[in-house]
């Protein structure tokens, strides 16, 4: 049964009540009544748009399938050997890790943490804004500054794996944690202008090549030294030192700006994550260089565009890492 | 418009949000400027402001439309979107006569004009209170207008949809419109 407006005029009033409303939710002492609307509203979004990003990441898997069916046999074979290659040198990769991880544990103290799962429910629904919304908040102890990292594994959907199998998991970063409520948190992208962390970036080198790079020497001299390739891995291998760098987003790809034009950076190197914060251990992979521009208005130094290495687009399940000490504070 | 119109835009709304967060993404493409995507929201705020019965309604309907993706944006803008979007709808219902309103040109014209206005604004006043850190002003804005360009290539498709679906949004059209 519906029921009459008195009048124009009461419509009128409630027009300015809720233009007032609008009004307040802007000024900054009303967080907590901004905070409450977006709780309140989260029982009806959350279920619908989990629902709506399952259809969403299945499409897309779709579409690429269907994409891919179309190449021919040989670029279907060529993709494939380059997927082995890649996959011998993430083995070889996480093994070196142990490696050092096992070898400096005596004298580190290792990064204790506590990988969290989570699982991105949604994005923004405006393009202008490149976040996530993720399904994991106060109550599992989420807060800002945690960074978040995804797993991802190469599988055919048809057939199911086998238990027991090895998951190599990438450990890329994609982003951290910018504000949280019960429930749920957002994750802030590696490509949002609001992402900011300290990382290294690494200098590699091909499998056959070798690169010569710039040191600083303690004397003050600079030192002229070639790296060569091992040839002990089909991939390419970090050399030097890595070098410190402050990344930022620009919406598109990641940032590095003031870069000493003398270090020699080149498209194909590698950024990682710093483990100075202790948010992160050391050596997460976050993208790999895609251009070079020399700057502007200093020819002595350069910004670097990173290309992250997650495709961060069809994000789904998460893990947030959470370091022991921090949870520790959560919880309490 | 009755009570339970605004009680069905309500649910418009709340589909709506999640289809755009959600499977709308599929619509997005990456330029140089960033992603782009359309507001599937604002097209039907149009579809509203042009076809509703006064411009206090239009105004109402509006920022219930606002207000719905005001709850899903991130940051502390929330309220602002609202009343653009009240503000918008009210704008159009007074110039709407001017125009022939179901031509597909017309729609795509006011639809632009409405998420220029609202965007923009929204865009400066995000940069302005955001504080961003990249030193990026340009680019919003051009991204914003990316945006508005792509929903109001939507709208007329948008306007179709809707007019499929008319009586439940909105209360029979006079006689006169009518035939």
């Amino acid at each position: 049964m519906s029921v009459k407006l008195s009048g124009r005029s009461l419509k009128r009033w409630v027009l300015v009540g809720l233009c007032l409303l609008g009004v307040v939710l802007m000024l900054p002492p009303a967080g907590r009544v901004r905070g409450f609307c977006r709780h309140a509203a989260r029982p009806i979004l959350v279920p619908m748009s989990m629902f709506g990003t399952y259809v969403t990441v299945h499409l897309r898997s779709r579409m690429d399938e269907m994409t891919v069916s179309s190449s021919s046999a040989d670029e279907q074979s060529q993709a494939l050997r380059g997927q082995i290659l890649l996959m011998q040198q993430m083995i070889e990769d996480q093994r070196r890790e142990i490696r050092m991880l096992s070898k400096w544990s005596g004298k580190l103290e290792g990064f204790r943490c506590r990988l969290l799962p989570a699982r991105v429910i949604a994005a923004e629904p405006l393009s202008l804004r490149n976040r996530r919304l993720i399904s994991a908040g106060n109550r599992s102890g989420v807060g800002p500054g945690d960074l978040v990292t995804t797993r991802r594994i190469i599988h055919e959907s048809d057939s199911p794996l086998p238990d027991k199998l090895t998951v190599l998991g990438q450990n890329y970063v994609v982003g951290c944690v910018s504000n949280s409520s019960s429930g749920s948190a957002t994750l802030r992208l590696v490509t949002d202008p609001y992402f900011k962390v300290s990382a290294k970036l690494w200098r590699m080198v091909e499998p056959g090549g070798r690169r010569t790079i710039f040191l600083a020497s303690k004397a003050g001299e600079v030192e002229k030294r070639i790296y060569e390739h091992s040839g002990k891995t089909p991939g390419p291998e970090r050399v030097g030192n890595p070098i410190p760098v402050e990344a930022t987003g620009n919406g598109r790809e990641v940032v590095l700006e003031h870069i000493p034009s003398n270090h020699g950076v080149r498209a194909g190197d590698v950024l990682t994550s710093d483990g100075s914060t202790g948010l992160l251990p050391f050596g997460l992979w976050i993208g790999r260089v895609s251009r070079i521009e020399r700057d502007r208005n200093d020819a002595h130094f350069v910004t670097v565009f990173v290309e992250p290495l997650s495709d961060l687009r069809r994000l789904r399940n998460v893990y947030i890492v959470l370091p022991d000490g921090q949870a520790e504070t959560h919880q309490q | 418009m009755r009570w339970y119109h605004f009680a069905i835009l309500v649910f418009v709304s709340v589909v709506g949000v999640v289809v755009q967060s959600t499977v709308g993404q599929l619509l997005w493409f990456r330029t140089e400027l960033g992603w782009i995507g359309p507001e599937l929201l604002a097209a039907v705020a149009v579809f509203i402001a042009l076809y509703a019965t006064n411009a206090t309604d239009a105004a109402l309907s509006g920022w219930i439309l606002g207000f719905a993706v005001d709850l899903t944006v991130s940051g502390s803008s929330m309220g602002l979107l609202a009343l653009l979007y009240a503000a918008g709808c009210w704008g159009i219902f007074h110039v709407r006569d001017v125009f022939f309103r179901d031509r597909a040109m017309t729609q795509i014209i006011i639809g632009l004009v409405f998420c220029v206005f609202v965007y923009e604004l929204w865009t400066v006043y995000d940069i302005l209170v955001g504080g961003r850190e990249s030193g990026e002003y340009f680019r919003p804005a051009l991204q914003a207008l990316g945006l508005s360009i792509y929903t109001a290539v939507l709208t007329p498709l948008v306007c179709a949809v809707l007019k499929r679906l008319r009586e439940f949004l909105l209360p029979a059209p006079p006689i006169r419109e009518r035939r």
